[in-house]
Order: structure tokens, then C-alpha cells, then sequence
């Protein structure tokens, strides 16, 4: 009983290990953006300017879920 | 943002637009991007700008027209527009085109230095024919003389008004 016991927490020890590893090698997402701030300087007043900032996914897994906000 | 969601390697352009109807001495905004990505924590953009009265009567570095305005021509040609700028200070200015969206148009300073009494040319060529919706793009400069500052100057292009339906005939005879 006691040795089935023991060959139980050694199976679901094995078990929960696997699960870890997979997480491990599915990898993660990284975003990288290619710079921080943007400056326009002097802009005449009642005119649209615009700037265009590059993301990318450096990571090791798919980037999901992007969402820009105004702060 | 044209994607919200991107493989590995892949990448997207996040283009940010800012405007103001005040004249202000410095105005600065932020913009958070969010995703699952957990291990570089928040995202936070930081954007800049000093919104000056027309004329920006202040400035010695005189330009002008304020915005780069694109008319659609008949049939679709394409003309490209200068701004003028108009050195009526002391100190020579050094001028470098710094920003302005590659994928439309061709910018070209005549002259990167600029002494006083003098003018120099910037010139704005579209590569193609643009786009036929309102298009609201800018061109910024990198100016330096005793202080080094930006100049950001507008390319606008609005939507040609729609073509009114020819007027209905209603025969009365019938």
C-alpha cells in the first residue's frame, strides 16, 4: 500500500513537471518598440501632425491582444 | 495600428496623430500599448509638441505656406509643393530633414545651411499617386543655430467633394 502510495507522488510528480517544461519551451512574447518618444517640436496652432512608431515581437511566442490607449 | 497581433520577427506601425486649436508654449502626451507580452512590463509612448500661433512671429527661421496642401489634379497628375524658408535673423541656421513619411513622398532641402538674409527651398514630391481619401501626414526638421530645435510642418490632402447626382428629369407629358 505504502510503495503505491509512493509510485503515485513519483507519477504526478513526473506529470506536473512535464506540464512546467511545455509552458517553458511555448516561449514568450516580446514587444520592442523602435524609440521610446517623439518630439515634434514647433507645430503651427489648428494643424494635424503625425509620427509613425515601428513594434515588433522579438519574443519566442506570438504577441497577442496589442491595444494603444491615450494616457 | 494596422495589426493586434504579431508572429515572431513580425513588426507593425503604430502612427500617432496630434493636433491643437490652442497655441500653447509645450504640450506633452502619452500613449500606452498594451499586449501579453509580461516581461517588459508598461509601454509607454511619450509625444511632444510646441503648438505656435500663425504667423510664429518669435521665430527668426521665417517659413512659409504653414501647411503643404495637396489638391487632386485632373487627371491624377502630380505636383510636387516647396516651402520657403527665409533666414531674417543673425546666426545661420543648419537644417536636416529629420522625419517624414518615405512611403509617399520625396523631401529635399535645396540647401542645408541657411545664412542669414538668405532663403532655401524644401521640396515635397509624391513617389505616387496619393491615396484618394483625406490624408493627414507631416514632415519634421531638425534646426540648428545658437539653440537647436524641431520644425514639424503639415501634408494635408482632403477628400475631393463627392459628384452630385445629375438632376432627376421628370417628364410631365406622361
Amino acid at each position: 500500500m505504502k510503495k503505491n502510495k509512493f509510485l503515485l507522488t513519483i507519477l504526478f510528480l513526473i506529470f506536473f513537471l512535464s506540464l512546467v517544461s511545455t509552458k517553458i519551451e511555448a516561449g514568450t512574447p516580446k514587444l520592442e518598440i523602435s524609440e521610446m518618444s517623439w518630439d515634434w517640436g514647433r507645430i503651427p496652432q489648428n494643424s494635424v501632425v503625425s509620427h509613425s512608431f515601428w513594434l515588433k515581437n522579438v519574443g519566442t511566442d506570438t504577441l497577442r491582444g496589442m491595444n494603444v490607449s491615450v494616457g | 495600428m494596422k495589426k493586434t497581433e504579431l508572429a515572431i520577427g513580425d513588426s507593425t506601425e503604430l502612427e500617432i496623430s496630434y493636433t491643437n486649436r490652442v497655441a500653447l508654449t509645450r504640450e506633452t502626451k502619452y500613449v500606452d500599448v498594451s499586449s501579453n507580452d509580461t516581461t517588459s512590463g508598461y509601454n509607454r509612448l511619450e509625444i511632444t509638441a510646441d503648438v505656435k500661433p500663425k504667423p510664429d512671429t518669435l521665430l527668426l527661421l521665417k517659413y512659409s505656406p504653414y501647411t503643404i496642401e495637396f489638391i487632386e489634379e485632373k487627371g491624377g497628375a502630380i505636383k510636387e509643393r516647396k516651402v520657403e524658408f527665409n533666414n531674417s535673423g543673425k546666426e545661420e541656421y543648419k537644417l536636416k530633414i529629420i522625419d517624414y513619411p518615405k512611403e509617399l513622398f520625396e523631401v529635399k532641402l535645396s540647401q542645408d545651411i541657411l545664412k542669414p538674409g538668405k532663403v532655401i527651398e524644401l521640396k515635397v514630391k509624391p513617389l505616387k499617386k496619393l491615396p484618394p481619401d483625406t490624408l493627414k501626414k507631416s514632415v519634421t526638421l531638425q534646426v540648428k543655430g545658437k539653440k537647436e530645435f524641431r520644425i514639424t510642418i503639415p501634408i494635408k490632402k482632403e477628400k475631393p467633394p463627392e459628384k452630385s447626382p445629375p438632376p432627376i428629369k421628370w417628364d410631365w407629358r406622361r
